[in-house]
């Protein structure tokens, strides 16, 4: 008999999640009995009141070795670190989201509170400490996930965004659940460590059957190589507030889920799943690179680039060790930085009924908006690996967990790869700095709340570039104390 | 009558090859979306019977997750098709290719 609790641990596994949750259920029906719709950013406050709530709670309640219900759900250091991530990248879409949402015509003030809700889907997978709630949290976050991209409901590219993005993620849950049920069935359990405990006896054939559906299911969410086709259509018709969050928070989310749960339930495997893996990680980056070398939309290129990034991150799960795993967290915080920064500067250059968001767009912005151009700059560099920018430490600390775990040909090929998408991202900087703008000079301001989000993407690509110390090591010791 | 838990699995993975299939050559949202529901049903028939097997109460206690969020995200999914509907007149999806699918 199992009894049931919900005592002194359970409600600290889940007061930050609580506070995001209720913040956003707070937000939902304050929205539907207020009236005034006179000042666009007023929701945003609230939800920002939830996040910064989120963030205080994890940061005071989490615990290395922590678990709860039964060790299904854990706020340890790898959780701590993810809701961090998470809530940064769902705040700082949320800075970016008001004046944007007005200069397209998106009244929905529902977006808010279902930004909270994506984030807190997101906190649950960084949590998960069994299948089921690795699939909740998944779910939750998906749902939320699948509104927010067709938000925009008058434009038609927003709605075959939400299209695409829904039958695939529905059609993803399909395999991550056959999955799981193979992975109960071989092994009797859910829970990570009865299944990492249970694999030495377990049926071999139905094991590797059941963690291939999962390989599929979770590459579907990292936007993995050949499981990717939807990421650049939904990145590129999603509004890119949303497109922010998607590329950050929920592939840092799914990343870390896929972590925890291959270096932790099925490490007793890791000789068989890391060749998946491997070649896995190895399609991702390339096919990123190279495709996105060749489009001329950035939005578009910056999906191809988040899928690039995404072959970077599985490269180091390839390495399952706990250095690769604190190395897979560092490279999200980067990550959320500098890309959020640089889908900040594609919204601050659209204007009403115009997106701008072809290359030919950012032709002489460096003489027109010399400050967004800087940033811009310094985002890109950071994204391509240039010292002594966040996105070089990054990068840094994911090649040197691949070596160390004896993957030299894996490292060489991310160098290379990386040596690629210098070219598109330079090229943007080319763009910016050496060619005559096309049109007449724009006198668009930037909304404060964006210049907010700037700042603070631009302050943390260059201070952990600089200080990346306190937060690798705390990275690298939660998953030390994983094992 | 006593059913060998390998009919239920086998017939399990049929109905989960079929929907596959479904959602791989339909070209209608909805019959996709019918087709989703059948992967997901296929996977809870496995969840009971193995759930039977091994004597153990979470297959069937993760049959009645399945089934929450299957209903959630139809009610999404429906919601996104209106939203197109009415913006295209269509539930084809080889019409919706502004974006290179």
């Amino acid at each position: 008999m199992i009894e049931v609790v919900f005592g002194g641990a359970e409600l600290r596994a889940v007061t930050p999640l609580l506070v995001v949750v209720v913040t956003a259920m707070i937000s939902l029906l304050y929205e539907v009995f207020n009236e005034d719709h006179s000042d666009p950013a007023r929701p945003v406050w609230l939800s920002l009141v939830g996040i910064v709530g989120g963030i205080v709670a994890t940061v005071a309640l989490w615990e290395n070795g922590h678990s709860a219900f039964h060790g299904t759900f854990a706020l340890d250091g790898v959780s701590a670190f993810t809701n961090v991530v998470c809530l940064l990248a769902a705040g700082l879409s949320l800075l970016m989201a008001p004046g944007y949402l007005t200069s397209i015509g998106v009244r929905a003030r529902e977006f808010y509170p279902l930004v909270l809700l994506a984030a807190s889907g997101m906190m649950v997978m960084g949590g998960a400490r069994d299948l089921i709630v690795l699939f909740l949290g998944i779910e939750i976050m998906s749902i939320a996930a699948y509104v927010l991209a067709g938000i925009h409901r008058t434009d038609v590219k927003s709605g075959e965004a939400a299209l695409k993005y829904f039958l695939l993620g529905a059609f993803a849950t399909g395999f991550l659940l056959y999955g799981i049920a193979i992975l109960y069935g071989a092994t009797g359990s859910t829970g990570y460590d009865a299944i990492a405990a249970a694999l030495p006896k377990a049926s071999k054939l139905l094991v590797l059957g059941g963690v291939a559906l999962l390989i599929v299911a979770l590459g579907f969410k990292v936007s993995a190589v050949p499981f990717h086709f939807w990421a650049p259509d939904v990145y590129q018709g999603a509004p890119t507030s949303v497109t922010a969050l998607m590329a950050v928070g929920i592939k840092a989310a799914a990343v870390v889920g896929f972590a925890r749960l291959f270096i932790v339930a099925l490490a007793p495997l890791h000789q068989d799943w890391a060749m998946v893996v491997w070649w896995l990680a190895v399609l991702t980056m390339t096919v990123g690179n190279v495709t996105a070398v060749a489009q001329n939309n950035v939005k578009r290129m910056l999906a191809y680039s988040s899928i690039a990034h995404a072959g970077y991150l599985l490269a180091a799960i390839v390495a399952g060790t706990p250095r690769g795993g604190g190395a897979v967290l560092f490279y999200l915080l980067a990550y959320t930085f500098m890309n959020v920064g640089a889908f900040a500067v594609v919204i601050s250059l659209g204007r009403k009924g115009e997106a701008n968001e072809q290359f030919d767009d950012y032709a002489g912005l460096a003489s027109r908006q010399p400050l967004i151009a800087a940033a811009m700059v310094l985002f890109m560099l950071s994204l391509t690996g240039i010292p002594p920018l966040v996105g070089f430490v990054g990068k840094l600390y994911l090649i040197e967990a691949i070596v160390q775990a004896g993957y030299i040909w894996l490292a060489v090929i991310m160098v290379l790869n990386s040596a690629i998408s210098a070219y598109y991202y330079l090229r943007l900087i080319f763009e910016m700095y050496m060619r005559d703008p096309a049109g007449p000079a724009s006198a668009m301001e930037p909304a404060p709340l964006l210049i907010a989000c700037l700042l603070l993407a631009t302050v943390g690509t260059i201070f952990f570039g600089i200080f990346p110390d306190a937060p690798l090591d705390f990275a690298r010791n939660s998953f030390l104390a994983l094992r | 009558m006593n059913v060998p838990v390998e009919n239920y699995l086998v017939l399990a993975a049929l109905i989960f090859a079929i929907g596959c299939a479904g959602v791989l050559t339909r070209r209608n949202f909805i019959v996709i979306l019918m087709s989703v529901e059948l992967m997901l049903n296929a996977v809870n028939l496995t969840f009971v019977a193995l759930s039977r097997q091994l004597v153990s109460m979470d297959g069937q206690m993760i049959v009645f997750f399945v089934m929450t969020v299957a209903a959630a995200e139809v009610a999404v999914g429906l919601a996104i098709f209106l939203a197109i509907y009415s913006q295209r007149r269509t539930v084809n999806a080889d019409e919706i290719s502004l974006l290179r699918w």
